[in-house]
Protein backbone atom coordinates (compact mmCIF):
# COMPACT_ATOMS: atom_id res chain seq x y z
CA UNK A 1 0.00 0.00 0.00
CA UNK A 2 1.12 3.65 -0.88
CA UNK A 3 2.39 5.56 2.07
CA UNK A 4 0.08 7.47 4.35
CA UNK A 5 0.01 10.75 5.13
CA UNK A 6 -2.25 12.35 8.03
CA UNK A 7 -3.81 14.96 9.30
CA UNK A 8 -4.04 16.44 12.87
CA UNK A 9 -7.95 16.32 12.44
CA UNK A 10 -7.49 12.63 11.92
CA UNK A 11 -7.93 11.87 8.38
CA UNK A 12 -5.52 10.04 6.24
CA UNK A 13 -4.39 10.67 2.79
CA UNK A 14 -3.29 7.96 0.09
CA UNK A 15 -2.15 9.43 -2.74
CA UNK A 16 -2.81 7.85 -6.31
CA UNK A 17 -1.04 10.06 -8.57
CA UNK A 18 -2.69 13.52 -9.08
CA UNK A 19 -5.49 11.83 -6.65
CA UNK A 20 -5.79 11.17 -3.08
CA UNK A 21 -8.09 9.18 -1.28
CA UNK A 22 -9.21 10.05 2.21
CA UNK A 23 -10.40 8.65 5.21
CA UNK A 24 -9.82 8.46 8.81
CA UNK A 25 -7.95 6.68 10.75
CA UNK A 26 -7.57 3.67 13.32
CA UNK A 27 -7.32 6.00 16.20
CA UNK A 28 -10.11 8.36 15.01
CA UNK A 29 -12.76 5.61 14.91
CA UNK A 30 -11.80 3.94 18.35
CA UNK A 31 -12.73 7.32 19.70
CA UNK A 32 -15.94 7.74 17.74
CA UNK A 33 -17.11 4.25 18.73
CA UNK A 34 -19.89 2.07 16.58
CA UNK A 35 -20.49 4.44 13.14
CA UNK A 36 -24.16 4.54 12.55
CA UNK A 37 -23.87 7.07 9.57
CA UNK A 38 -21.16 8.73 6.97
CA UNK A 39 -22.43 12.14 5.09
CA UNK A 40 -20.28 12.23 2.45
CA UNK A 41 -19.91 15.14 -0.67
CA UNK A 42 -21.27 14.35 -4.20
CA UNK A 43 -19.56 13.69 -7.33
CA UNK A 44 -18.34 17.22 -8.39
CA UNK A 45 -18.59 18.84 -4.79
CA UNK A 46 -15.42 20.89 -4.22
CA UNK A 47 -12.97 20.15 -1.18
CA UNK A 48 -10.90 22.56 0.57
CA UNK A 49 -7.51 22.25 2.44
CA UNK A 50 -8.96 21.91 6.20
CA UNK A 51 -12.52 22.54 5.31
CA UNK A 52 -15.11 20.22 6.44
CA UNK A 53 -16.35 17.47 3.81
CA UNK A 54 -18.99 15.88 5.85
CA UNK A 55 -19.78 14.10 9.02
CA UNK A 56 -20.04 10.95 10.40
CA UNK A 57 -22.11 9.73 13.15
CA UNK A 58 -21.65 7.36 15.95
CA UNK A 59 -24.00 6.83 18.60
CA UNK A 60 -22.85 9.17 21.04
CA UNK A 61 -21.57 11.98 18.64
CA UNK A 62 -21.55 13.96 15.26
CA UNK A 63 -18.14 14.94 14.46
CA UNK A 64 -16.94 16.71 11.36
CA UNK A 65 -15.14 15.68 8.68
CA UNK A 66 -12.34 17.96 7.34
CA UNK A 67 -10.19 17.55 4.11
CA UNK A 68 -6.43 17.37 4.63
CA UNK A 69 -5.84 18.70 0.80
CA UNK A 70 -7.86 21.08 -1.50
CA UNK A 71 -9.48 19.47 -4.39
CA UNK A 72 -12.63 18.28 -6.32
CA UNK A 73 -14.94 15.08 -5.30
CA UNK A 74 -14.18 12.12 -8.23
CA UNK A 75 -15.50 9.64 -6.14
CA UNK A 76 -17.91 8.65 -2.46
CA UNK A 77 -17.49 5.30 -0.57
CA UNK A 78 -21.19 4.21 -1.72
CA UNK A 79 -21.04 0.96 1.01
CA UNK A 80 -21.10 3.19 3.53
CA UNK A 81 -24.59 3.74 2.89
CA UNK A 82 -25.64 0.55 4.06
CA UNK A 83 -22.05 -0.32 6.25
CA UNK A 84 -20.57 2.80 7.94
CA UNK A 85 -19.58 -0.10 10.14
CA UNK A 86 -16.71 -0.64 7.55
CA UNK A 87 -15.58 2.64 9.12
CA UNK A 88 -14.94 0.97 12.10
CA UNK A 89 -13.65 -2.16 10.47
CA UNK A 90 -11.52 -1.04 8.12
CA UNK A 91 -10.23 2.21 8.82
CA UNK A 92 -7.50 2.44 6.29
CA UNK A 93 -8.70 -0.08 3.57
CA UNK A 94 -12.81 -0.74 3.02
CA UNK A 95 -13.76 2.47 5.07
CA UNK A 96 -11.98 4.89 2.88
CA UNK A 97 -14.58 7.73 2.46
CA UNK A 98 -13.53 10.22 -0.82
CA UNK A 99 -11.56 10.07 -3.76
CA UNK A 100 -10.46 13.59 -4.82
CA UNK A 101 -8.17 15.00 -7.73
CA UNK A 102 -5.91 16.98 -5.96
CA UNK A 103 -5.44 20.90 -6.50
CA UNK A 104 -1.99 21.34 -5.49
CA UNK A 105 0.35 18.68 -4.50
CA UNK A 106 2.64 21.32 -2.42
CA UNK A 107 -0.05 20.93 0.45
CA UNK A 108 0.87 17.60 1.15
CA UNK A 109 3.88 18.91 2.60
CA UNK A 110 1.54 19.94 5.94
CA UNK A 111 0.94 16.59 6.46
CA UNK A 112 2.37 13.94 9.06
CA UNK A 113 3.60 10.66 7.91
CA UNK A 114 2.79 7.87 10.35
CA UNK A 115 5.72 7.92 12.91
CA UNK A 116 4.92 11.95 13.35
CA UNK A 117 0.89 11.17 13.44
CA UNK A 118 1.65 7.91 16.00
CA UNK A 119 4.13 10.61 18.18
CA UNK A 120 0.78 13.56 17.76
CA UNK A 121 -1.53 10.86 19.14
CA UNK A 122 0.64 9.86 22.11
CA UNK A 123 1.10 13.37 23.15
CA UNK A 124 -2.92 14.28 22.73
CA UNK A 125 -3.42 11.52 25.75
CA UNK A 126 -3.70 12.89 28.97
CA UNK B 1 -49.01 14.47 41.71
CA UNK B 2 -50.80 16.83 43.38
CA UNK B 3 -48.92 19.98 44.20
CA UNK B 4 -49.19 21.16 48.17
CA UNK B 5 -47.58 24.19 49.71
CA UNK B 6 -45.23 23.47 52.55
CA UNK B 7 -46.29 24.10 55.63
CA UNK B 8 -43.77 26.74 58.47
CA UNK B 9 -43.02 22.87 59.73
CA UNK B 10 -41.62 22.03 56.77
CA UNK B 11 -39.97 25.58 56.02
CA UNK B 12 -38.22 25.52 59.13
CA UNK B 13 -36.44 22.18 58.92
CA UNK B 14 -35.55 23.33 55.16
CA UNK B 15 -34.15 26.41 57.02
CA UNK B 16 -32.64 24.42 58.95
CA UNK B 17 -31.06 21.75 56.99
CA UNK B 18 -29.65 24.62 54.33
CA UNK B 19 -28.67 26.39 57.10
CA UNK B 20 -30.10 29.73 57.30
CA UNK B 21 -32.29 31.23 59.77
CA UNK B 22 -34.76 33.13 57.75
CA UNK B 23 -36.36 32.94 54.03
CA UNK B 24 -34.98 36.22 53.25
CA UNK B 25 -31.25 35.33 53.62
CA UNK B 26 -31.54 33.15 50.84
CA UNK B 27 -31.86 36.77 48.81
CA UNK B 28 -29.13 38.17 50.55
CA UNK B 29 -26.80 38.07 47.51
CA UNK B 30 -29.75 40.24 45.89
CA UNK B 31 -29.13 44.05 45.57
CA UNK B 32 -31.73 45.61 47.84
CA UNK B 33 -33.36 47.93 45.16
CA UNK B 34 -34.54 45.31 43.17
CA UNK B 35 -36.05 43.31 46.51
CA UNK B 36 -39.83 43.60 47.35
CA UNK B 37 -40.51 46.08 49.96
CA UNK B 38 -44.11 46.24 51.00
CA UNK B 39 -46.77 42.90 50.28
CA UNK B 40 -47.99 42.96 47.02
CA UNK B 41 -51.09 44.69 46.54
CA UNK B 42 -53.57 42.29 45.78
CA UNK B 43 -57.44 41.99 46.72
CA UNK B 44 -58.50 40.54 49.95
CA UNK B 45 -59.30 36.72 48.87
CA UNK B 46 -62.71 35.67 47.82
CA UNK B 47 -64.49 32.30 48.97
CA UNK B 48 -65.09 29.38 46.89
CA UNK B 49 -68.31 30.47 45.88
CA UNK B 50 -67.75 34.07 45.23
CA UNK B 51 -64.81 32.99 42.82
CA UNK B 52 -66.73 30.59 41.19
CA UNK B 53 -69.23 33.17 40.71
CA UNK B 54 -66.55 35.97 39.48
CA UNK B 55 -65.23 33.54 37.23
CA UNK B 56 -67.73 32.05 35.68
CA UNK B 57 -69.54 35.82 34.94
CA UNK B 58 -66.00 36.35 33.42
CA UNK B 59 -66.50 32.85 30.90
CA UNK B 60 -69.85 34.20 30.27
CA UNK B 61 -68.06 37.14 28.20
CA UNK B 62 -66.87 34.38 25.68
CA UNK B 63 -69.32 33.30 23.01
CA UNK B 64 -68.40 29.81 22.71
CA UNK B 65 -68.45 27.79 19.21
CA UNK B 66 -71.43 25.37 20.61
CA UNK B 67 -73.71 28.18 21.19
CA UNK B 68 -73.85 28.75 17.39
CA UNK B 69 -74.43 27.00 14.36
CA UNK B 70 -70.99 27.87 12.85
CA UNK B 71 -69.64 26.57 9.23
CA UNK B 72 -66.21 27.95 10.12
CA UNK B 73 -62.97 25.49 8.81
CA UNK B 74 -59.93 27.73 7.25
CA UNK B 75 -57.42 25.14 8.94
CA UNK B 76 -59.01 24.26 12.22
CA UNK B 77 -61.94 21.62 12.14
CA UNK B 78 -64.97 21.19 14.17
CA UNK B 79 -65.07 16.99 14.75
CA UNK B 80 -66.86 15.07 16.70
CA UNK B 81 -64.58 13.94 19.49
CA UNK B 82 -65.76 11.16 21.38
CA UNK B 83 -66.08 10.76 24.96
CA UNK B 84 -63.45 8.06 25.66
CA UNK B 85 -60.63 10.02 23.89
CA UNK B 86 -60.50 12.53 26.77
CA UNK B 87 -61.14 9.92 29.28
CA UNK B 88 -58.30 8.29 27.89
CA UNK B 89 -55.65 10.91 27.67
CA UNK B 90 -56.65 12.58 31.13
CA UNK B 91 -54.96 9.42 31.87
CA UNK B 92 -52.18 12.12 34.64
CA UNK B 93 -49.78 9.73 33.26
CA UNK B 94 -50.12 11.84 29.68
CA UNK B 95 -52.04 14.49 30.86
CA UNK B 96 -49.03 16.12 33.11
CA UNK B 97 -45.50 14.55 31.87
CA UNK B 98 -43.43 17.10 30.43
CA UNK B 99 -41.12 15.79 27.79
CA UNK B 100 -41.23 12.34 28.26
CA UNK B 101 -38.28 10.87 26.93
CA UNK B 102 -36.17 9.20 29.35
CA UNK B 103 -36.54 5.35 28.43
CA UNK B 104 -36.25 3.89 31.84
CA UNK B 105 -39.21 5.41 33.23
CA UNK B 106 -41.46 6.85 30.10
CA UNK B 107 -42.10 3.32 28.19
CA UNK B 108 -45.82 3.83 28.11
CA UNK B 109 -45.68 6.99 26.15
CA UNK B 110 -42.89 6.52 24.16
CA UNK B 111 -44.99 3.48 23.15
CA UNK B 112 -48.19 5.94 22.13
CA UNK B 113 -46.08 8.50 20.56
CA UNK B 114 -44.56 5.02 18.33
CA UNK B 115 -48.06 4.47 17.68
CA UNK B 116 -49.03 7.57 16.56
CA UNK B 117 -45.85 7.45 14.47
CA UNK B 118 -47.48 4.72 13.18
CA UNK B 119 -50.63 6.01 12.49
CA UNK B 120 -49.21 8.93 10.84
CA UNK B 121 -47.55 6.61 8.42
CA UNK B 122 -50.25 4.95 7.43
CA UNK B 123 -52.97 7.69 6.81
CA UNK B 124 -50.35 9.69 4.27
CA UNK B 125 -48.35 6.20 2.57
CA UNK B 126 -44.90 7.54 3.79
CA UNK B 127 -42.43 5.52 5.77
CA UNK B 128 -41.36 7.54 8.91
CA UNK B 129 -42.64 9.94 10.67
CA UNK B 130 -41.46 12.36 13.48
CA UNK B 131 -43.18 12.61 17.04
CA UNK B 132 -44.91 15.28 16.07
CA UNK B 133 -44.14 19.06 15.85
CA UNK B 134 -46.18 22.28 17.14
CA UNK B 135 -48.76 23.29 14.82
CA UNK B 136 -49.11 22.91 10.96
CA UNK B 137 -47.63 26.42 9.53
CA UNK B 138 -44.20 25.36 11.39
CA UNK B 139 -44.33 21.91 10.03
CA UNK B 140 -44.41 23.12 6.94
CA UNK B 141 -42.03 25.51 7.04
CA UNK B 142 -39.34 22.64 8.93
CA UNK B 143 -40.49 20.57 5.92
CA UNK B 144 -39.31 23.11 3.21
CA UNK B 145 -36.00 23.42 4.82
CA UNK B 146 -35.46 19.66 5.08
CA UNK B 147 -36.22 19.35 1.41
CA UNK B 148 -33.80 22.07 1.25
CA UNK B 149 -31.37 20.32 3.14
CA UNK B 150 -31.86 17.21 1.27
CA UNK B 151 -31.41 18.88 -2.18
CA UNK B 152 -28.56 20.91 -1.32
CA UNK B 153 -30.41 23.42 -3.68
CA UNK B 154 -31.10 27.23 -2.93
CA UNK B 155 -34.65 27.77 -4.32
CA UNK B 156 -38.22 27.31 -2.78
CA UNK B 157 -41.36 27.45 -5.36
CA UNK B 158 -44.62 28.18 -3.40
CA UNK B 159 -47.96 26.94 -5.35
CA UNK B 160 -51.28 27.93 -5.06
CA UNK B 161 -53.50 28.55 -2.49
CA UNK B 162 -51.60 28.10 0.75
CA UNK B 163 -53.33 28.78 4.20
CA UNK B 164 -52.00 32.22 4.58
CA UNK B 165 -50.17 32.08 8.37
CA UNK B 166 -48.62 28.85 6.80
CA UNK B 167 -46.60 31.82 4.22
CA UNK B 168 -46.72 33.77 7.07
CA UNK B 169 -44.72 31.60 9.18
CA UNK B 170 -42.36 30.25 6.40
CA UNK B 171 -41.18 33.89 5.76
CA UNK B 172 -40.54 33.79 9.26
CA UNK B 173 -38.26 30.76 9.23
CA UNK B 174 -36.67 32.04 5.90
CA UNK B 175 -35.94 35.47 6.87
CA UNK B 176 -32.16 35.93 7.47
CA UNK B 177 -31.35 33.10 5.13
CA UNK B 178 -29.97 33.02 1.83
CA UNK B 179 -33.02 31.35 -0.35
CA UNK B 180 -35.34 32.17 -3.03
CA UNK B 181 -39.08 31.69 -3.10
CA UNK B 182 -40.78 31.68 -6.50
CA UNK B 183 -44.69 31.87 -6.11
CA UNK B 184 -47.03 30.01 -8.63
CA UNK B 185 -50.53 31.26 -8.44
CA UNK B 186 -53.47 29.46 -8.77
CA UNK B 187 -55.61 29.29 -11.86
CA UNK B 188 -58.62 30.69 -12.54
CA UNK B 189 -60.26 28.01 -11.42
CA UNK B 190 -58.70 27.51 -8.15
CA UNK B 191 -56.12 25.11 -8.78
CA UNK B 192 -52.40 25.04 -9.13
CA UNK B 193 -51.57 26.90 -12.43
CA UNK B 194 -49.74 23.44 -13.95
CA UNK B 195 -48.02 25.28 -16.67
CA UNK B 196 -47.25 28.23 -14.68
CA UNK B 197 -45.62 25.55 -12.60
CA UNK B 198 -43.81 23.50 -15.12
CA UNK B 199 -42.15 27.01 -15.91
CA UNK B 200 -41.27 28.23 -12.59
CA UNK B 201 -39.41 24.56 -12.00
CA UNK B 202 -35.77 24.97 -12.96
CA UNK B 203 -32.49 23.23 -11.94
CA UNK B 204 -31.83 25.25 -8.48
CA UNK B 205 -35.69 24.30 -7.16
CA UNK B 206 -34.56 22.57 -4.40
CA UNK B 207 -38.43 22.20 -3.10
CA UNK B 208 -42.20 22.70 -4.07
CA UNK B 209 -44.66 23.71 -1.39
CA UNK B 210 -48.13 22.82 -1.88
CA UNK B 211 -51.50 22.21 0.19
CA UNK B 212 -54.20 20.12 -0.65
CA UNK B 213 -56.99 20.00 -0.41
CA UNK B 214 -55.64 24.13 -0.91
CA UNK B 215 -56.94 27.02 1.02
CA UNK B 216 -59.93 27.29 -1.18
CA UNK B 217 -61.13 23.99 -0.10
CA UNK B 218 -60.06 22.15 -3.70
CA UNK B 219 -58.08 19.39 -4.34
CA UNK B 220 -55.48 19.83 -5.96
CA UNK B 221 -53.99 17.12 -8.82
CA UNK B 222 -51.18 15.88 -6.81
CA UNK B 223 -50.06 13.32 -8.86
CA UNK B 224 -49.42 15.99 -12.19
CA UNK B 225 -47.52 18.04 -9.64
CA UNK B 226 -45.15 15.44 -7.84
CA UNK B 227 -44.71 14.38 -11.47
CA UNK B 228 -43.43 17.81 -12.55
CA UNK B 229 -41.40 18.08 -9.52
CA UNK B 230 -39.62 14.30 -10.17
CA UNK B 231 -38.83 15.81 -13.61
CA UNK B 232 -36.59 18.59 -12.37
CA UNK B 233 -35.26 17.01 -9.83
CA UNK B 234 -37.49 18.56 -6.86
CA UNK B 235 -38.48 17.70 -3.53
CA UNK B 236 -42.57 17.94 -3.13
CA UNK B 237 -43.79 19.47 0.19
CA UNK B 238 -47.46 18.60 0.76
CA UNK B 239 -49.76 19.97 3.31
CA UNK B 240 -52.90 18.54 4.42
CA UNK B 241 -55.36 18.23 6.30
CA UNK B 242 -55.19 14.80 7.72
CA UNK B 243 -58.51 13.80 8.27
CA UNK B 244 -59.24 14.22 4.04
CA UNK B 245 -56.74 11.18 4.12
CA UNK B 246 -59.48 9.35 5.41
CA UNK B 247 -61.34 10.00 2.12
CA UNK B 248 -58.67 10.52 -0.42
CA UNK B 249 -55.37 8.64 -1.76
CA UNK B 250 -52.44 8.80 0.67
CA UNK B 251 -49.90 11.12 -0.74
CA UNK B 252 -46.95 8.83 -0.30
CA UNK B 253 -48.81 6.61 -3.21
CA UNK B 254 -49.10 9.27 -5.42
CA UNK B 255 -45.31 10.60 -5.47
CA UNK B 256 -45.14 13.21 -2.68
CA UNK B 257 -41.53 13.62 -0.82
CA UNK B 258 -42.79 14.88 2.38
CA UNK B 259 -46.38 15.49 3.93
CA UNK B 260 -47.27 17.98 6.70
CA UNK B 261 -49.91 19.60 8.23
CA UNK B 262 -52.30 20.32 11.04
CA UNK B 263 -53.35 17.69 13.29
CA UNK B 264 -55.90 19.46 15.57
CA UNK B 265 -58.53 17.44 13.22
CA UNK B 266 -57.77 14.26 14.48
CA UNK B 267 -59.37 14.57 17.98
CA UNK B 268 -58.18 17.71 19.07
CA UNK B 269 -60.93 20.24 20.61
CA UNK B 270 -60.79 23.79 18.70
CA UNK B 271 -59.91 25.57 21.94
CA UNK B 272 -59.71 29.14 21.15
CA UNK B 273 -57.21 28.17 18.16
CA UNK B 274 -55.19 26.02 20.30
CA UNK B 275 -53.04 24.27 21.23
CA UNK B 276 -52.99 21.32 18.11
CA UNK B 277 -49.90 20.20 16.40
CA UNK B 278 -47.91 19.52 13.33
CA UNK B 279 -47.35 16.24 11.87
CA UNK B 280 -44.11 15.69 9.80
CA UNK B 281 -43.72 12.67 7.42
CA UNK B 282 -41.43 11.11 4.64
CA UNK B 283 -39.97 8.39 2.88
CA UNK B 284 -37.05 6.83 4.21
CA UNK B 285 -34.48 8.24 2.15
CA UNK B 286 -34.81 11.46 3.82
CA UNK B 287 -35.27 10.11 7.39
CA UNK B 288 -31.52 11.71 8.34
CA UNK B 289 -32.86 15.33 7.44
CA UNK B 290 -35.85 15.14 9.25
CA UNK B 291 -36.68 17.66 12.12
CA UNK B 292 -37.68 16.73 15.61
CA UNK B 293 -38.00 13.79 17.82
CA UNK B 294 -38.22 10.16 16.32
CA UNK B 295 -39.20 7.16 18.99
CA UNK B 296 -38.00 4.16 17.89
CA UNK B 297 -38.52 0.46 18.64
CA UNK B 298 -35.98 -1.99 19.70
CA UNK B 299 -34.84 -4.27 22.48
CA UNK B 300 -33.57 -3.77 25.89
CA UNK B 301 -30.51 -5.80 26.90
CA UNK B 302 -32.72 -8.95 28.31
CA UNK B 303 -34.26 -9.22 24.58
CA UNK B 304 -37.53 -7.43 25.45
CA UNK B 305 -39.39 -4.59 23.12
CA UNK B 306 -38.47 -1.38 24.34
CA UNK B 307 -39.23 1.78 23.12
CA UNK B 308 -36.40 5.10 22.97
CA UNK B 309 -35.76 8.35 20.77
CA UNK B 310 -33.52 7.48 18.04
CA UNK B 311 -31.32 9.01 15.51
CA UNK B 312 -30.63 11.61 18.26
CA UNK B 313 -27.42 12.74 15.77
CA UNK B 314 -29.32 14.92 14.12
CA UNK B 315 -31.05 17.06 17.06
CA UNK B 316 -28.84 20.40 18.55
CA UNK B 317 -28.19 18.86 22.02
CA UNK B 318 -25.16 16.91 19.58
CA UNK B 319 -25.31 18.74 16.88
CA UNK B 320 -25.54 22.52 17.82
CA UNK B 321 -26.07 24.74 14.58
CA UNK B 322 -25.80 22.01 12.39
CA UNK B 323 -28.80 19.90 13.42
CA UNK B 324 -31.72 19.56 11.25
CA UNK B 325 -33.63 22.06 13.20
CA UNK B 326 -33.71 23.68 17.15
CA UNK B 327 -37.15 21.99 17.76
CA UNK B 328 -36.53 19.36 20.88
CA UNK B 329 -39.53 18.87 22.08
CA UNK B 330 -43.20 17.64 20.79
CA UNK B 331 -46.63 18.01 20.98
CA UNK B 332 -47.04 14.76 23.26
CA UNK B 333 -50.03 15.37 24.59
CA UNK B 334 -52.04 16.31 21.25
CA UNK B 335 -50.74 13.83 19.15
CA UNK B 336 -51.59 10.89 21.48
CA UNK B 337 -54.65 12.54 21.78
CA UNK B 338 -54.90 11.78 17.75
CA UNK B 339 -53.85 8.32 17.89
CA UNK B 340 -56.16 7.87 21.08
CA UNK B 341 -58.88 9.27 18.58
CA UNK B 342 -57.71 7.05 15.26
CA UNK B 343 -57.93 4.02 17.29
CA UNK B 344 -61.05 3.91 19.25
CA UNK B 345 -62.83 5.49 15.75
CA UNK B 346 -61.03 2.54 13.97
CA UNK B 347 -60.31 2.53 9.78
CA UNK B 348 -64.45 2.59 9.36
CA UNK B 349 -65.45 4.89 11.79
CA UNK B 350 -62.24 7.49 10.33
CA UNK B 351 -63.24 7.15 7.04
CA UNK B 352 -67.06 7.64 7.83
CA UNK B 353 -66.11 10.67 9.86
CA UNK B 354 -63.89 11.84 6.57
CA UNK B 355 -67.00 10.90 4.38
CA UNK B 356 -69.74 12.45 5.83
CA UNK B 357 -67.95 15.78 6.48
CA UNK B 358 -67.77 15.45 2.37
CA UNK B 359 -70.88 14.94 1.80
CA UNK B 360 -72.38 17.44 4.08
CA UNK B 361 -70.38 19.86 2.83
CA UNK B 362 -71.71 18.72 -0.61
CA UNK B 363 -75.08 19.07 0.39
CA UNK B 364 -74.44 22.78 1.60
CA UNK B 365 -73.03 23.58 -1.82
CA UNK B 366 -75.87 21.71 -3.81
CA UNK B 367 -78.11 24.39 -1.52
CA UNK B 368 -75.91 27.58 -2.32
CA UNK B 369 -75.63 26.85 -5.82
CA UNK B 370 -79.62 26.93 -5.68
CA UNK B 371 -80.03 30.42 -4.01
CA UNK B 372 -80.58 33.54 -5.70
CA UNK B 373 -77.78 36.17 -4.79
CA UNK B 374 -75.08 33.70 -4.10
CA UNK B 375 -72.50 32.18 -6.96
CA UNK B 376 -69.97 29.74 -6.78
CA UNK B 377 -66.96 30.45 -8.54
CA UNK B 378 -65.05 27.36 -8.32
CA UNK B 379 -66.20 23.55 -9.81
CA UNK B 380 -63.51 21.58 -8.99
CA UNK B 381 -64.01 18.45 -6.43
CA UNK B 382 -63.63 19.67 -2.71
CA UNK B 383 -63.08 17.83 0.44
CA UNK B 384 -65.38 20.10 3.29
CA UNK B 385 -64.86 23.40 2.32
CA UNK B 386 -65.89 25.95 -0.93
CA UNK B 387 -66.24 29.31 -1.46
CA UNK B 388 -68.99 31.34 -2.20
CA UNK B 389 -69.42 34.91 -2.81
CA UNK B 390 -72.56 37.12 -2.36
CA UNK B 391 -72.56 40.81 -2.68
CA UNK B 392 -71.72 43.00 0.76
CA UNK B 393 -70.15 39.81 2.37
CA UNK B 394 -69.12 41.06 5.19
CA UNK B 395 -72.60 42.82 5.70
CA UNK B 396 -74.46 39.26 5.12
CA UNK B 397 -72.18 37.10 7.77
CA UNK B 398 -72.80 39.81 10.68
CA UNK B 399 -76.41 39.26 10.37
CA UNK B 400 -76.41 35.30 10.01
CA UNK B 401 -73.81 35.55 12.94
CA UNK B 402 -76.70 37.96 14.68
CA UNK B 403 -79.36 34.80 14.47
CA UNK B 404 -76.87 32.34 15.73
CA UNK B 405 -74.35 31.50 12.62
CA UNK B 406 -71.45 31.78 12.00
CA UNK B 407 -71.39 31.26 8.15
CA UNK B 408 -67.65 31.04 7.46
CA UNK B 409 -64.26 32.35 6.56
CA UNK B 410 -64.44 35.72 5.64
CA UNK B 411 -61.53 35.31 2.30
CA UNK B 412 -61.80 39.37 1.92
CA UNK B 413 -59.00 39.53 5.54
CA UNK B 414 -56.33 37.70 3.40
CA UNK B 415 -57.01 38.26 -0.36
CA UNK B 416 -57.60 41.14 -1.72
CA UNK B 417 -59.59 40.26 -5.18
CA UNK B 418 -61.97 38.20 -3.49
CA UNK B 419 -63.64 41.31 -1.43
CA UNK B 420 -66.99 39.08 -1.32
CA UNK B 421 -65.90 35.74 -1.09
CA UNK B 422 -66.76 33.48 2.22
CA UNK B 423 -65.20 29.72 2.82
CA UNK B 424 -67.76 28.03 4.52
CA UNK B 425 -67.17 24.69 6.08
CA UNK B 426 -69.18 21.45 6.93
CA UNK B 427 -67.88 18.16 9.59
CA UNK B 428 -69.72 14.68 10.46
CA UNK B 429 -71.00 17.11 12.89
CA UNK B 430 -73.38 19.23 10.75
CA UNK B 431 -76.89 18.34 11.01
CA UNK B 432 -79.12 18.51 7.54
CA UNK B 433 -81.61 20.58 9.61
CA UNK B 434 -78.30 22.81 10.74
CA UNK B 435 -77.65 23.29 6.98
CA UNK B 436 -81.49 23.82 6.51
CA UNK B 437 -81.36 26.57 9.03
CA UNK B 438 -78.17 27.93 7.61
CA UNK B 439 -80.12 28.06 4.08
CA UNK B 440 -83.10 29.68 5.38
CA UNK B 441 -81.76 32.50 7.37
CA UNK B 442 -79.27 33.37 4.52
CA UNK B 443 -82.39 33.32 1.97
CA UNK B 444 -84.31 35.64 4.16
CA UNK B 445 -81.46 38.03 4.55
CA UNK B 446 -80.82 38.13 0.95
CA UNK B 447 -84.33 38.06 -0.44
CA UNK B 448 -86.14 39.27 3.08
Amino acid sequence: MAELKFSKTHEWVRVEGNAAVIGITDHAQKELGDIVFVELPRVGEKVKKDGRFGTVESTKAASELYSPLSGETIGANSDLAKAPQLVNESPLDKGWMIKIKIADLGDLKDLMDEAAYNSFIASEKH
Amino acid sequence: MPYILNGDKDVKEMLKTVGVRTVDELYSHLPDAIKLREGVDLPKGLSELDTRRKVTALAEKNKTLGRYNSFLGAGYYDHYVPSAVNFLISHSNFLTAYTPYQPECSQGILQAIYEYQSYICLLTGMDVSNASMFDGASSAAEAVLMALRISRKQKIVVAGLLHPEYAQVLNTYLSGLNLKVVEVPAAANGAIDLKALQGALDSDTGVCLFQSPNFFGLIEDIEKISALAKANNTLTVMATNPMSLGLLKAPGTLGVDIVCGEGQPLGGSLNLGGPGFGFLAAKNDCLRQMPGRIVGKTKDRDGRTAYCLTLAAREQHIRREKATSNICSNQSLNAITAAVYLSVLGKEGFKSAAANSCANAQYLYKRLKEMRGVSLPYSNLFFNEFVWTTENAINILNRLKEKGIVGGYYLGKDFVNHKNAVLSCCTEKKSKEEIDTFINTLALILHG
